[in-house]
């Protein structure tokens, strides 16, 4: 459903330092992984393997790294949005959430990422009960080798990516309709072929 | 009796409160800049619909006369908030602007979609976007986002939610 912020006012003023604060110590040691590219703009073919990447991630029990080479033996699904609580990235995020089961199903990893700080995420996955973890990619690195960065905005583009098993993309949707059954419908058929490879 | 917060500390609460609220001010407008949509100057696209009987409709700006797109839903509550503005501008313009109002096809049928018209009683003409491609063309990413076009066919006006000034917008266009 279409909800923009339920966010108080009072906690709104109160996470604002924490965000600063948690936005300089992402900045120092939340990525580990090199600057974005050019070349790093390409977009990974189907077939080929997913860039691996490390940020920090966070879910309703709090902030944790993660790494996509350690997810290897499960299917991933990577989501791109473009910013925390904004409309279409609500709609899109609490239909995974309402419709978990139906759409990856039991033993599917769900990695949705935006450059928000981790404060944001936590705060947004806490109040929105989401079931996965939010990845945090501030500088929009990993957007940039998934080839998911909006043209002339600093934000990720909203694309998904469907990583098999063996670490490779099986399946990849560049401009993702949050209104559009038919794109979680493509979804929730390619994570089924996917968990069957 | 001691103050719980001598004058420092108080006046250190209170500069971080000012420079959160600044924060705040400044961080909405850039959560709407977030949200994807087609771009104001852009051509509008032709969209291929389905009507109320289920016949594939194509819903095209004309030429010379402005037209007023709403992406709506029955579940989306500033959709709702939002039908009044759209029952008063279709009656005060519904002859000199075309109006389509198009339900999205995410967690809603088509015989929801015509209940709901028929139990608020809409006037100005309902279509479903049975194949997704309407809210593609229109890169709509949320549900009560509205598009006006001018008479030269290209966007004037964007915006979601329900308190959109819509007959501000469609002067503009006359």
């Amino acid at each position: 459903m279409f909800r923009i912020m339920k966010f108080p006012v009072a906690a709104m003023l109160l996470a604002a330092p924490i965000c600063l604060a948690q936005a300089q110590t992402t900045s120092m040691g939340g990525m580990k992984m090199a600057p974005a590219t050019a070349e790093m703009s390409t977009v990974p073919d189907v077939g080929a393997m997913a860039p691996d990447f490390t940020a920090q991630g966070a879910s309703m029990s709090g902030t944790h790294e993660v790494s996509l080479k350690a997810l290897r033996g499960q299917v991933v699904v990577l989501a791109f949005y473009p910013l925390d609580r904004s409309s279409g990235c609500t709609h899109e995020m609490e239909k995974f959430r309402d419709e978990f089961s139906t759409i990856f199903g039991s033993g599917t990893t769900v990695l949705p990422i935006s450059e928000d700080s981790v404060a944001s995420h936590v705060g947004w996955a806490r109040d929105a009960k989401f079931p996965f973890t939010l990845v945090s990619d501030t500088k929009g690195e990993i957007a940039g080798q998934y080839g998911s960065m909006m043209t002339g905005r600093p934000y990720a583009s909203r694309t998904v990516f469907v990583i098999g098993k063996d670490g490779k993309v099986t399946y990849r949707n560049m401009k993702f309709g949050a209104l559009d059954q038919h794109a979680y419908d493509d979804l929730s058929a390619a994570v089924a072929k996917a968990k069957a490879e | 009796m001691i103050s719980r917060y001598p004058s420092s500390r108080f006046a250190s609460r209170v500069g971080q409160i000012v420079v959160a609220s600044v924060l705040m001010a400044v961080a909405r407008p850039v959560m709407a800049q977030a949200d994807e949509g087609i771009a104001v100057g852009a051509a509008a696209p032709s969209v291929v619909v389905t009507n109320d009987t289920g016949k594939s409709v194509t819903v095209t700006p004309t030429l010379g006369r402005p037209m007023l797109i709403e992406f709506w839903a029955t579940w989306c509550e500033f959709c709702e908030r939002l039908e009044p503005t759209m029952k008063a501008v279709y009656g005060k313009y519904g002859s000199k602007v075309q109006f389509a109002a198009i339900a999205v096809n995410v967690n809603q049928t088509p015989r929801r979609v015509a209940k709901h018209v028929k139990d608020r009683s809409l006037k100005y003409p309902v279509y479903y976007d049975e194949s997704g491609k309407a809210v593609s063309a229109y890169d709509v990413a949320a549900t009560s986002f509205v598009v006006i076009i001018g008479k030269d066919g290209k966007v004037a006006y964007t915006g979601v939610g329900d308190k959109q000034d819509l007959d501000a917008a469609i002067k503009k266009v006359l």
